[in-house]
């Protein structure tokens, strides 16, 4: 499959997650700049750290379409509804599909 | 503190009243002090602001040091703290945390002596800030300690 054959069909993915509800619109914003509107997935899941006094919290990443975002930088925020996150690590990234580990 | 209570029960409670003296007003850097628990605890980093210092006392045995009393063992503990921290903040508040554990232990050590008995000769023996998973907003330090004590 070409570059361009798995953009087109990310593109159809995410626009048919927006349908179903399962990818949402969100606000991506580096430094001081203007918000930059884009689509997004969220996959929420937890995790810990400690033994004794256990801290959990949130395991949060989410994908952005590079046609969209084209190269997500650390520490940007992304905002979903009165979600807000700063972009800590990238986890995996190909032609189309930028996914990061996000801290808030 | 019941003295019905065993000598190792004692410590860990005479440990959380050492850390519960850890507070700005106190002058250190960190209100630590103001949960300290001895019971085994899990904390939400999205609800919560102010996480618990947990205390586990746990592992002993007899001290192989000649010239103490034969009855006189060791036993070890774990302090364990964690704070609600963000991406710019999370090393300095550990350190910050572990600063004032330290602190707090050595405002309480006698001059160092192998046969001292009780919460006097609990000393801490190593650190460490545990590694924060990748966009968990908290981070933890974990000290290692040990103390010597007569049986009852």
């Amino acid at each position: 499959m070409s570059n361009v054959g798995v953009a087109d069909l990310d593109a159809k993915i995410f626009a048919g997650m927006m349908r179903s509800g399962l990818a949402d619109d969100a606000a991506y914003t580096e430094g001081t700049g203007s918000p930059m509107p884009c689509r997004v997935i969220v996959k929420r899941d937890t995790q810990i750290i400690g033994e004794y006094g256990q801290v959990v919290g949130e395991r949060t990443t989410v994908s952005f379409l590079r046609a969209e975002v084209p190269t997500p930088k650390r520490s940007a925020t992304v905002t979903v509804g009165t979600d807000s996150w700063t972009l800590e690590s990238k986890q995996h990234e190909d032609e189309s599909v930028s996914e990061w580990i996000v801290n808030g | 503190m019941a003295d019905s209570d065993p000598v190792t029960w004692r410590l860990a409670l005479a440990i959380q009243s050492l850390l519960q003296t850890i507070t700005k007003a106190n002058g250190y850097r960190t209100d630590i002090g103001l949960n300290v628990l001895v019971e085994d605890d899990q904390s939400d980093s999205k609800l919560e602001t102010v996480l618990p210092v947990v205390i586990d006392v746990n592992k002993s045995q007899r001290t192989a040091q000649q010239g103490v009393n034969s009855r006189q063992r060791g036993i070890d503990f774990t302090i364990e703290s964690g704070t609600v921290a963000s991406l710019a903040n999370a090393k300095q508040l550990a350190h910050q945390i572990l600063a004032d554990i330290e602190k707090a232990m050595d405002r309480q050590a006698p001059v160092s002596s192998s046969s001292t008995s009780g919460i006097r000769s609990a000393k801490l023996v190593s650190s460490e800030i545990l590694k924060r998973p990748e966009g968990l907003p908290a981070i933890v330090v974990q000290c290692k300690g040990t103390c010597n004590y007569l049986p009852d």
